[in-house]
């Protein structure tokens, strides 16, 4: 177990240790992050953005962290929950942008036309509730376990397991086909 | 795997690797990043300030209250809830403690980690009225470097309030209470069986005499006689199941399924009196949820024993002020009328004390159906009992724990 954080009392030390951390982290993780966060809001900036705020939100909570040794999992979090915010306020932005400036509804666009082109399950995926698609992102694309996926998101595994089967049935629903 | 969980994790991963490295662009500097580190530093400061401060001020209220909530639950005319409303209430409930020595996450902070061992699972038996600790065993010793997320535990209760079930990872026991709520006995079930349903959550019946479970894949539910080892299966396919309660006298398990094609999005009684057969054929509809996809935050219904009335708790967030509150209302629902009878019970808190829990979710209701206990993260104690709309915070959640989990 890493207790290297456990015997830092020097403010200054310990500011140098979560500078070194945090590098590390996202020296090795930042692309990981960046992807999940892209597969999340399906738009690279705005993952781009949502990674970044959480490496700093991470760099300047460091020192309540009490388990520095899984940080990568608090990273992942703090990527879903940004996530979460990013799509909440863009939901309120669609619900407000006025009707007749021709902006498309997403909300129903690729619903009727299901095509074996990889596009569609990623799109779909953007459709589906949002504990679903937390679930099924955790799940499918990071490969997280279902006592993992229940962690980061901070739910039952049981949840998990039946989110995941609802997510993945009304993803077939979405397609029109049949789950089998 | 099926086709389309392949096609699923194909997607995603051709969806991410639009990002290249070089296609990532150079950080931004954080703006006002030192002014924003000192402001964060002096918060801290001063919450720690403050914190010191008020702790023994707030020690003392604390203290002045339980004193006068003792007094007030010795009156006759007190202000707890009226006797009728608690009457055919489970006398104990137990939680199931999961503390690390390893530190864990805090609540109060989103996305915080997983504990780790060593540490030890602990069941704690409870006074239903008052919340006061009864008795209290171990469970099981968590090895050191072993996470929390590896532990899978969960706990269902007999109608009775005596007999309990309990799994921790892959093994699984039956607590007994005697009478005055101390620990009778603790007995692991064989290991084969205990292994069958290590994936829980399992559900005990009202006599405590067999558990209901579904298999991995949740196509199959599975009921295992304690005392013979018999087992009795309901096979779903092609849809899927999952167990949520035992209705009255034992013959009846409350299930969520659905028929293909769609999702499970059914609320069906499931008649296991007999040797076993298909999920559809020996239940019928109680409720088709109606919420599939509004995207809330929705805890499993819970029915009460005549099947009149269904319990749920369903949360919101909201950001107003740049704060994000989650919202949550446990609610009752008639399943013949199909609609909402009334709010139980309303909380609020804010979303950096909660993190990812929903606030509340109803964990059991009481045999007589008249009281509910809940899980209320946005109250401060964590466990709640609601008597006809009143709540009563019960206590027994650690904050060290990762799922925290009771039953009645």
């Amino acid at each position: 177990m890493n207790t290297s954080a456990a015997g830092l009392s020097h403010p200054g030390e310990e500011a140098r240790h979560a500078t070194v951390a945090v590098t590390d982290l996202f020296r090795e993780h930042h692309l990981e992050l960046v992807r999940l966060a892209l597969v999340m809001v399906g738009d690279q900036e705005t993952a781009e953005d949502v990674v970044q705020d959480a490496f700093e939100r991470l760099y300047l909570g460091w020192s309540r962290l009490r388990e520095p040794s899984n940080a990568l999992a608090y990273a992942r979090s703090s990527v879903i929950n940004r996530c979460r915010s990013v799509m909440r306020r863009s939901a309120v932005a669609r619900r407000h942008a006025p009707k007749l400036a021709g902006i498309p509804d997403t909300g129903a666009a690729g619903t009727g036309s299901a095509s074996e082109d990889y596009a569609d399950l990623a799109d779909a995926l953007l459709l589906l509730p949002r504990r679903q698609r937390e679930v099924l992102v955790l799940r499918y694309y990071a490969d997280l376990d279902v006592a993992e996926v229940a962690a980061t998101l901070r739910i039952a595994p049981s949840a998990v397991r039946s989110t995941c089967t609802r997510g993945l049935a009304a993803l077939a629903r979405v397609l029109g086909e049949d789950r089998g | 795997m099926t086709d389309i969980e392949e096609r699923l994790r194909h997607d995603l991963k051709k969806r991410s690797e639009r990002a290249r490295p070089g296609s990532i662009r150079p950080l931004r500097v954080p703006s006002a990043s030192r002014r924003s580190r000192a402001r964060y530093r002096l918060a801290s400061a001063r919450r720690s300030r403050a914190a010191r401060v008020l702790a023994p001020a707030a020690a003392m209220v604390a203290v002045i209250a339980i004193i006068a909530g003792v007094w007030l639950a010795g009156q006759p005319g007190g202000k707890r809830p009226a006797v009728g409303s608690s009457a055919g209430m489970p006398k104990y409930y137990v939680t199931l403690n999961t503390v690390l020595r390893g530190k864990s996450g805090s609540p109060a902070l989103p996305g915080t980690m997983a504990g780790v061992g060593p540490g030890r699972v602990t069941a704690m038996v409870r006074d239903s009225l008052t919340g006061a600790l009864l008795d209290s065993v171990l469970i099981a010793h968590v090895p050191r470097g072993e996470y929390s997320t590896a532990i899978a535990t969960w706990i269902t209760a007999a109608a009775n309030d005596r007999v309990f079930a309990i799994g921790v990872a892959s093994h699984a026991f039956i607590l007994r209470l005697q009478s005055d709520g101390q620990v009778a006995s603790l007995s692991p079930l064989p290991a084969a069986m205990s292994k069958a349903i290590s994936l829980g959550p399992a559900l005990l019946s009202p006599a405590g005499t067999e558990l209901a479970f579904t298999n991995s894949t949740q196509r199959q539910l599975i009921v295992v006689t304690l005392a013979t080892g018999a087992i009795r299966s309901w096979k779903a396919r092609p849809g899927f199941v999952d167990a949520l309660q035992w209705q009255g006298t034992g013959n009846e398990v409350l299930v969520l399924s659905g028929a293909q094609p769609g999702p499970p999005d059914q609320y069906r009684l499931l008649n296991v009196s007999g040797t076993g057969g298909h999920v559809f054929a020996d239940s019928r509809l109680v409720y088709k949820w109606p919420f599939f996809r509004s995207g809330y935050n929705l805890s499993n219904p819970l029915i009460t024993p005549s099947g009149n009335l269904l319990f749920l708790a369903h949360s919101v967030y909201t950001k107003r002020g740049g704060v994000e509150t989650t919202s949550c209302r446990v609610v009752e629902f008639s399943p013949g009328a199909r609609r909402l009878l009334r709010v139980l019970y309303r909380a609020h808190a804010p979303s950096s004390t909660v993190g990812y829990f929903p606030p509340c979710g109803v964990v059991s209701v009481g045999p007589s159906g008249l009281n509910l206990l809940i899980e209320d993260f946005g109250h401060g104690t964590g466990y709640g009992r609601l008597d006809g709309g009143r709540i009563t915070a019960l206590p027994g959640w650690a904050y060290e724990d990762r799922y925290p989990q009771a039953a009645w």
